[in-house]
Formats: C-alpha cells, structure tokens, sequence
C-alpha cells in the first residue's frame, strides 16, 4: 500500500511516517506540506491513500480532497485534523473521503483507519460527546 | 368769669387724640407704601381723618368747657377751623411719607403743622359767639402755640421711625399714639388756659351761628371715631396685603435672581402650545439666542431637522400625561452648531388643573457625552484587543502545542513496540510517557478552546456554533433549536466572533438564570444585516431588572460586554421580554455591509 502524507507541521509527518513504517505493507511514498503540492504529488505518484491534513497554508484539505475527488476517484482519502468536530466529520462524509481521523488520537487510531479504509470500509469516529 | 370742666368729655377728648395720633400712624404707613395716585388717595384720605380728629378733639375738648354764659358757634368759622386741621395734617403726612427725613425738612414740616394745629384752635375760639370778651395771656398762647410746634416735630419724628411695617411692633405704635394723642390735648388745655373770659353786654353777632348740644357732642364724636374706626381697619387690611405683596415680591425677586443666576442650565418656559415664555442668561449661553429673538418662537427650533417634526411633540405630550419628560439627546444652536443635551420638560398646571405651560431645564453634556463615548470605545477597542489576544493564544497551542503533542504521541506510539524489545522497565516508561501526553493534550485541547475556539476560524461561524450548540445541549440538558442556513457562508473574523460570544453568552445566561428547559437560536443573513435571536423559556428578567437596563443602560459585564463588541462593528444588541409567554429574547443585529470579509 502506498501512502502520501499531506501535512505542514515536519513533526507531525514525522510521527505519522514513525507509526505507519511499523507495518512492513505500507510503503509512504511521499510527502506533501500543502494542498497544492498534495494534488501535485497525487498525478505525479499516483498513491493508493492520502493521510491529508486540514488547515494547511495556500490550500487547505478540504479543497485539496474535492480537487482530488473529482480528478482522480479512485484514490482513498483519509482527513486529518486536530479538530475534534462533529460537524467536521460531517463536512468529510459529505465531501465523499473515506475516513477521519483526530490528529490527538492517530497514535491509537491511525493504523487502524488505514487498515479499514483499505478493505473499503470507512472510518469515522462516533460522534463527540 | 370762670369756666369749669367736665372730665369724662376731657377723657373722650383724649382718647380721641389717641386714636388720631394711632390712625395717623397706620395711615403714614400705607402713604409710604403706596406710589403716584394712590398715595395721594392716602394722604387726602388720611389728612381728612386725621384732621377730622384732631378737631373734633378740639371741639370735645371745648364742650367739656363750661361757662356760665351759654355759647353759640359761627359755622363757617368753624368749618375753616376744620380745613386748618386738615390742612394741618395733610403737611405732616406728606412730610413723614418721604424716603428720607432730614431735620430742616422736619423742622419746617412741623412748624407748619404745628401752625395749622394752632390755627385750627384759635379759629375755633373765634368762632365761639357768646356774651363775654375772649382775651388771651400772651405768655401762655406763645407757649401754647410752641407746644403744637414741638408735638409736631416728635409726632413727625416718632412717626417717621415707627412708619415701616416690620419696624413698629403692635405695642410700640400704641405707645407712640398715647404719647402724640396726649400732647395734642396738652396744646389744646394750655391754649384754654391762656384764654380769659371778661362778660360783655355788648351785642351779639347770631348770624350763621349753632348751639353745641348734646346731640351735636354725641354726633361729632360718633362720626369721628367711625371715620377714625374705618382709616385705622382700612389702613390695616391694606397693611396685611401690602406685606404679602412685598414677600411675594422679594420671593420673586430672589426667584429672579437664581434663574438669572444660573448659567450652566437653560431654565425657560414655554406657552402650552410651546412657545417660548421666559429666557434665562444660562439659555442664552447655551443655545446661542438672546431673549428677543427667542421669545413667542416655538421650541421645536432647537431640535435637528430630523426631529423637529415629531419629538417636540413627543416630549410635551408625554409632560402632560406622566407630568415631566427628560430626554437626552442632539440639539441644534442658533449658529446651526449641535450639542448633546440633557433636557427635562415639566407641565405647570394652576391650581384648577388648567395646564399654564411648561418650564423646560436643559444641560449641554457634550462634554460629558464625548467622554463617555471614549471610555465605550476604548472598552470596545480593549475587547477587540482581548480577544485578538486570546485567539493568537488559542491559535498558538492548537497549532504548535497541540501538533507537537499529537506528533509526539504518535512517536512513542511508535516506540512503544520497540521498547518492550529492550526491557520491561523501559516498556513502561514508554507507556507512562504516552499517558502523560495524551493529558497534556487534553489540556492544551481544553485551554485553546476556553480561549477561542480554533474551529470558528478554521471552518467558520456555522460549524463553530453547531458544535457549541451541541456541546451545551448535552452539559446543560438544555434543548438547544439551532437554526442557521446550511449555506451560510465565511463573515469576517471579528464578526464571527462577536456573534459566536454573543452566542455563548447567552447560552450561559440562560443556563444559569432562566430555568428554562429550552433555548432558540436563529441566525439569519439578509442583504442588509445579519441577525442573531437567542430565545428562552425561562422565567424572564423582573420587570425592575428590564427597566433599569433601558433608563441607565447598565448591564451586567456580560451583556456589556456582547454590546460593545456589536458596537465596535457597527451593530446593536437589544433584550427583550419573550415574545409568545415567558422568557427572554436577546436580539443582535449587525450591518451585512460591513460583512464582507
């Protein structure tokens, strides 16, 4: 499985790249650190995910997931955000992305969102209460 | 030829005098008091009574004369011994009415009353018609006239101290009347004195004469003391009415003074059709107009254009009905310059309940006004200034913190499985570790959204509140009704944060203060502004709460504070009682032109 991770903060894609390289199936095939270079970076490696962060400089995730949706619909999307929000988890059933995961929670939840999502489920915590 | 007396007729003489010499004092009184024509109503008036009195004292005084010879009178002598005595008093009035006496002015008044006293005696005696000669001791009738001279001058000069109202007690006018009405008669007994009777066989002019009897004694003396009787009480009543005419003119006057005084207050009145009436110098100062130009106006001139048609109205309408009406707000100058004014207008009805007009105090408070609109701008501004702040703070651990944490967390994740390899010692440090920051996260988590929630900025208004909303609901078991179009759209920073405080605000409010098991939301968004309603159930505010909250404006920090945000953007915040049954509705307003962000 080939992954792109999308995130403005090193540390942050650091930790995730820790936790997926755990799992000798995953390969993370690259790194983008706005939406822009994710749509790029899509074309150009042609992932089967994108781990795809929210609030990013010049474009954000949400419209790097449309951009993405539309032109390329078969790659899997799972949103990232620090934002614990229900109506964020709304926004990324609605938006079409297969999954959400809290960035305070990826080190409990991350790999199994990806495992989900790739067996074409989704994965969308409950809502917050 | 010998003439004896008979004493009770020398008492009515006396008490006759004494009753003059009172009247004259009351009547000195009321011709100081009066002015032009009246005054010489009085001195007429009173030199008649007066006169009249010392006359007939005169004339009492000659009937209880006895000699044994019966005696007739000349009438016409006798009426000019009547005018001397008039005449006699009509001088000393004048003189003691004056303003000022000074002693040429009281000698020569009292010689010529004196004289006139004088005259009036010895006209008298000539006008007796009986079979004797009349001789008179030149020593005596010089002391005799000497004495009507000196009387004059103490009855004038005790007179003149004694006239004013307020001076002259009760007791001390009683005393100056004995003294005068004693020396009258003095003058009158020396002069009797210094007449001598020799019998004469010679014959006897009757023409034009009278017999004095006891009908004519009983007739003189009761027309006299009725004359007497009636100067003293008119002249009395006068006195009671001209002292209160005086207080009220010194209550005016110093009414007058205080108005005129006043130079900070605009004090006029107005017509009940609301013209100007009266100008005080403060009303000059304040609106520019001098009283010429302003009087018979009316006062809607001193509103702004914008105003003048219905609030003038307005304020007089509303004197009348809750009897006065205060207003704060701009008027106009006579240069066309504006101030901020405090003004109150109070309906003046007499004492019928027919409305007299009104009196109108008004207060330029620019100053004050602009000093409040400061401190509001700068607490406006401070507000601005605080929440930028704490959104920068929020940003910051959500952003740095908060991601470094997140990364962190996902490293020792990672580590996790790899320490276990190592030793179970280090194993658990992993693990602890890991507990530690996802509190730490927590926290960070908790205090950024205290301060400002990140969502507001990263997904907007909608989201922020649906949210909060959602939250709320289940902390306060509150039923939460949010109505927010789906497709509501990104507001400007600072918009999006007064509306969600204000939210928030109220959401606290009603939680804790309503008792209400509802709240409703509805945000709406038109060409022209954007609207937020906040609607409880609950038991509403007290009508003393609301009503001090609409005259003074005071509020409690909250709501102060979701009204300054609003007005730093040119919005409004309004709170009402419940629309259908009970509650509270709080209603913000925002111009959408400004929203664009």
């Amino acid at each position: 499985m080939r992954i792109l991770i999308v995130d403005d903060h090193e540390a942050v894609r650091e930790g995730v790249r820790a936790i997926l390289t755990k799992r000798n199936d995953i390969e993370v095939c690259g790194e983008a650190v706005n939406g822009q270079e994710a749509i790029e970076k899509a074309f150009e490696l042609r992932p089967d995910l994108i781990i795809l962060d929210i609030n990013m400089p010049i474009l954000g995730g949400i419209s790097a997931a449309k951009e993405i949706k539309t032109r390329l619909p078969q790659v899997l999307i799972l949103l990232f955000s620090m934002h614990q929000s229900n109506q964020l988890i709304r926004e990324a059933q609605l938006l079409g992305v297969q999954g959400y995961v809290n960035k305070g929670q990826a080190g409990a939840m991350l790999l199994t969102a990806v495992d989900a999502v790739f067996s074409m489920k989704t994965f969308f915590p409950s809502p917050i209460g | 030829m010998k003439g004896s007396y008979d004493y009770r007729l020398v008492a009515l003489s006396v008490f006759i005098a004494v009753l003059a010499s009172y009247a004259a004092l009351e009547l000195s009184a009321r011709t100081t008091a009066a002015r032009g024509r009246v005054r010489l109503a009085w001195i007429a008036g009173g030199a008649i009574a007066m006169g009249l009195g010392i006359w007939s004292m005169h004339y009492i005084g000659m009937l209880a004369f006895s000699l044994p010879v019966s005696v007739l009178y000349d009438w016409p002598t006798v009426l000019i011994s009547l005018l001397a005595a008039v005449f006699a008093s009509a001088v000393a009035l004048f003189v003691v009415s004056r303003r000022r006496l000074d002693w040429p002015r009281a000698l020569a008044g009292s010689v010529i009353m004196g004289s006139g006293i004088a005259t009036m005696h010895y006209t008298g005696m000539a006008a007796m018609r009986l079979p004797a000669i009349c001789s008179y001791r030149p020593s005596l009738l010089i002391l005799s006239v000497g004495l009507a001279i000196a009387i004059s001058l103490v009855a004038i000069w005790l007179t003149f101290h004694f006239r004013e109202d307020d001076r002259a007690s009760a007791g001390w006018k009683i005393g100056c009347a004995v003294i005068m009405g004693a020396s009258i008669p003095t003058m009158h007994y020396t002069g009797m004195a210094a007449a001598q009777f020799t019998p004469s066989s010679g014959p006897l002019d009757t023409s034009h004469v009278v017999s004095t009897s006891t009908l004519g004694f009983t007739g003189v003396s009761a027309v006299t003391l009725l004359v007497l009787g009636v100067a003293v009480v008119t002249a009395s009543i006068e006195r009671r009415f001209s002292i209160q005419k005086l207080q009220l003119s010194a209550s005016e006057r110093l009414y007058q003074l205080l108005v005129n005084g006043v130079k900070d207050y605009a004090i006029f009145m107005l017509t009940p059709e609301g013209n100007v009436s009266s100008w005080n110098p403060g009303a000059e100062r304040t609106k520019g107009y001098r009283s010429e130009e302003i009087i018979g106006r009316h006062f809607s001139c001193f509103y702004p254009e914008e105003d003048r048609s219905s609030k003038p109205a307005q304020q007089l309408q509303r004197a009348i009905t809750e009897g006065s009406a205060e207003d704060e707000g701009w008027r106009v100058r006579k240069d066309g310059s504006k101030f901020w004014a405090d003004a109150v207008v109070t309906a003046l009805w007499d004492s019928e309940g027919v409305l007299q007009g009104f009196s109108k105090v008004t207060r330029d408070i620019t100053e004050r006004k602009q000093a409040e609109d400061s401190v509001r701008e700068v607490s406006g501004r401070l507000l601005q200034i605080q929440d930028e702040e704490r959104r920068h703070f929020a940003r910051e651990l959500h952003d740095s913190a908060g991601q470094m944490l997140a990364a962190l967390h996902m490293n020792l994740v990672a580590l996790e499985a790899e320490a276990s390899t190592i030793s179970g010692s280090a194993a658990n440090l992993v693990h602890k570790n890991l507990d530690l920051v996802a509190e730490l996260s927590k926290e960070v988590r908790t205090i950024s959204h205290l301060l400002h929630p990140p969502l507001l900025d990263d997904l907007g208004l909608s989201a922020a509140i649906r949210d909060y909303v959602q939250g709320f609901a289940e902390r306060s078991k509150i039923n939460v009704d949010l109505e927010i179009p789906t497709e509501f759209g990104r507001l400007p920073r600072e918009f999006e944060t007064a509306i969600f405080r204000v939210v928030q605000e109220s959401l606290t409010n009603i939680h804790r203060h309503s008792e209400s098991p509802i709240a409703r939301i509805r945000i709406s968004h038109s060409e022209k502004t954007v609207s937020v309603e906040i609607q409880d159930e609950g038991k509403g505010m007290s009508p003393e709460k609301r009503s001090e909250l609409k005259l003074t404006g005071k509020a409690g920090v909250g709501i102060r504070g979701m009204r300054e945000r609003l007005r730093q953007l040119g919005g409004t915040l309004e709170i009402e009682p419940g629309r259908n049954g009970p509650g509270t509705v709080v209603i913000a307003r925002l111009p959408a032109s400004n929203t664009r962000g």
